[in-house]
């Protein structure tokens, strides 16, 4: 009888893993289900009808207006949409469901996941679209998503965001004007901390809006903007572009202002500080105005950028927002239908609905979006390219990196390590890894 | 085996098949096919792949957050056996009691057992926020008393872990052990009084030795769902301060399905799983020798 079962466990495994082959096995079909509905006709605006589906990383309230909008151009055409949060658990839902071929006709390319999504040829390549050789977008925008001059994303916004400051608590420190150097901020923190109050904060757990990225910005990237593709060539290390903002960053643990109970707080929690006015400053971005808003409607405050050692040398943290791509194994009639949606949000009409739901800064042409004053500054260092998060650059084992960072500032912060170890650190995973 | 024979077998084992089916399928396959990948460089992005052999088994040795992941694990599995059933044990022993109120005094330390890990993670993340407005440090501030980082510091944090997990589970295991409580035939406790013991005595040659099998069973779990814990840790912590409270569960995704190294990853949950597997059957065996001794 044993044997019998341990023949039939067997089968079972045998005609499982042929199950699980089959799964894994790449999909040149629709991923659709709606697909098969999708119309024959595909030329002019009210022949185009069919269902698509799409993965967003927003959820559907940010979505709505645009969606609105797309609908009322192209009423044949509807939208299955889905939504996982950002970042880790967009990036794991989507990679599993290109992997097993069941991957929507629209998801998001994001720094984090653009590695993956170039190597596994997922996305199809939208360089001979209109909108990108018009001039419609700019080629920053298209930078990121780029690989042999293939473009495989469309980003027509981008988001900035710097060092939220409590206008009074600076006044009353007797703080007259924005730091422009690291020294003045330094001096500011100081007054701050004479006056009763708690400086600043900073957001360890995120690895792009925190102090140390725009510092990267204005002592390296403002030098040398091919720094990070040289260290990945092996001409520069780390170190070499990392460890003197890490020092002037430290300052700021050795003089006290950054604590070691600010490693295990989150942007909310910082967030509340900022609202109750706790602490005079945080790194923050125009994401959290609205919160803000609510919390504390009467708290004055701006975003300022983050100086460097060179005067009036003010850097932010931002990039490119995460682009569109249409699955490269879709349909040729989803496709088309998704290429559709693409073209549209490219358009002035378009901008407009996708600025009135996301709310973030338009940076293709055609639509001017309308910019909060405390982000003016901000968005004008954005527009002149005076931005910088360290995912932008790092194009091979982004996430690899960005973890080795984060949890090396974290250290770095409780006293575990110096400051040039954390680009010890990251020198030694960028090894690791491409030894691979 | 004779033709009815076997007929009247399969009447009973033919309703084994729905499970052996599930159990192969979600379990069994699963776990073949991470040893094979344990051997290969796969990246779970492109379906093309290559056997590396003991590679990366070699690099999971050599990696800090593996060392430091399986550290925290064991640690935290073998403080949660001693002090969980420390704490459980008397529990048990005061809670089984006539009084009217038992079932609500039962129902105030299960509660905590009912929540998901990952929200008793979150909601005690808030209340020990090291900030000023966590809400313990508040209380603390009308008190005068300065902020405790107490999620901050890398030893702290350890014992905020422990604290509330000792807190979410103590209940659980009580009930377990209540239950055998009340299998103790009260003839043994009568013949005990009327010997001369004393409640101490009771206690420890009568209770103890026949909670011994709920000891057993109360400790296998314990040491199981100790070893591959990842809910509190990570909601509370999210590992940090730097790899401070990784655990290994928390370590396989991170190197696996984060930084896209599956293979390596694969050869991580092997080696776990043999760990788990060999300290099961170790404990199992010692307190069921233990156990027969006992009783």
């Amino acid at each position: 009888m044993k044997k019998i079962l341990c023949i039939s466990l067997a089968t079972l495994l045998l005609l499982g893993s042929a199950g699980c082959a089959q799964k894994g096995a790449p999909s040149g079909s629709s991923s659709s289900g709606a697909a098969s509905s999708a119309a024959s006709g595909s030329s002019g605006t009210g022949s185009l009808s069919g269902k698509i589906s799409m993965l967003s990383w927003n959820n559907e309230t940010f979505a709505a207006p645009f969606l609105k909008a797309f609908n009322e151009k192209y009423p044949g055409i509807s939208i299955d949409f889905q939504y996982a949060p950002p970042v880790k658990d967009y990036v794991e839902k989507l990679s599993t469901m290109l992997y097993s071929g069941s991957a929507p006709d629209i998801f998001q390319m994001a720094l984090e996941n653009r590695e993956d999504l170039e190597k596994g040829k997922y996305a199809e390549d939208l360089s001979g679209e209109s909108y990108m050789k018009d001039g419609t977008i700019p080629d920053f925008a298209k930078a990121p998503y780029s690989q042999n001059g293939k473009v495989f994303a469309l980003a027509i916004d981008g988001w900035v965001g710097g060092l939220f400051y409590n206008k009074d608590m600076f006044q009353k420190a007797g703080i007259t004007g924005e730091p422009q150097t690291w020294d003045e901020f330094l001096t500011d923190c100081k007054k701050l901390k004479s006056a009763g109050y708690s400086p600043l904060m900073d957001n360890l757990q995120d690895a792009a809006v925190n102090i140390v990225p725009a510092l990267v910005g204005a002592q390296t990237i403002s030098k040398d903007k091919d720094f990070t593709k040289n260290v990945y060539a092996g001409k520069n290390t780390f170190a070499d572009g990392w460890d003197e903002p890490l020092k002037l960053w430290h300052n700021l643990i050795e003089s006290g202002y950054l604590t070691k109970d600010m490693v295990g707080v989150a942007s909310d929690q910082m967030l509340t500080e900022f609202a109750t006015q706790k602490v005079a400053m945080i790194p923050s971005g125009p994401w959290n105005i609205s919160t803000l808003q609510k919390l504390n409607p009467k708290l004055s405050y701006k975003c300022m950028g983050i100086p460097g050692t060179e005067k009036g040398n003010l850097w932010y943290d931002g990039a490119v927002d995460v682009g569109f791509c249409v699955n490269a194994a879709s349909s040729d009639k989803n496709k088309t239908l998704a290429k559709t949606f693409l073209s549209f949000m490219a358009t002035p009409e378009g901008e407009k609905a996708f600025f009135d739901g996301y709310g973030s800064t338009i940076i293709a042409k055609g639509y001017e979006s309308p910019t909060n004053d405390i982000m003016k500054d901000a968005v004008a260092a954005f527009k002149s390219g005076k931005t910088y998060i360290p995912m932008g650059d790092w194009t091979s084992y982004s996430e690899a990196l960005r973890n080795t960072y984060l949890t090396s500032l974290q250290d770095c912060l409780v006293g575990k390590i110096q400051p040039d170890q954390v680009s010890k650190n990251m020198q030694n995973t960028l090894k690791k890894m491409s030894n691979q | 085996m004779s033709k009815r024979k076997f007929g009247e077998y399969l009447q009973y084992e033919v309703f084994l098949i729905p499970v052996l089916l599930s159990f192969t399928i979600f379990t069994i396959i699963p776990l073949a096919r991470t040893v094979a990948y344990s051997f290969t460089n796969f990246d779970g992005v492109t379906h093309i792949y290559r056997f590396v052999g003991i590679r990366n088994y070699v690099n999971m040795f050599q990696d800090d957050l593996v060392r430091g992941s399986i550290g925290n694990t064991l640690l935290y599995a073998l403080a949660m056996v001693l002090i969980v059933n420390l704490l459980a044990i008397p529990l048990a022993v005061l809670l089984d009691n006539p009084a009217k109120s038992k079932t609500m005094e039962r129902a105030v330390f299960f509660f905590p057992s009912v929540v998901s890990g990952l929200l008793l993670g979150f909601l005690w993340g808030y209340i020990l926020s090291p900030t000023e407005s966590g809400a313990v440090n508040s209380l603390l501030g009308i008190l005068h008393v300065s902020p405790v980082p107490w999620l901050s510091d890398p030893v702290l944090s350890k014992l905020c872990i422990l604290g509330v997990a000792i807190w979410a589970t103590t209940g659980w295991h009580t009930m377990v052990y209540i239950a055998y409580l009340q299998a103790i035939p009260g003839e043994y406790y009568e013949a005990a009084r009327i010997d001369g013991a004393s409640r101490f005595q009771i206690f420890a040659h009568i209770t103890v030795p026949m909670l011994a099998p709920a000891l057993t069973i109360n400790t296998l779990l314990l040491l199981t769902n100790g070893l591959k814990v990842y809910d509190i840790p990570f909601a509370m912590t999210q590992g940090g301060p730097g790899y401070s409270n990784y655990t290994v569960t928390q370590a396989i995704l991170q190197r696996g399905i984060s930084e896209r190294q599956y293979g390596l990853s694969s050869a991580m949950s092997t080696v776990f799983i043999l760990i788990v597997m060999a300290v099961a059957v170790i404990q199992y065996t010692a307190m069921s020798r233990k156990e027969r001794d006992l009783t």
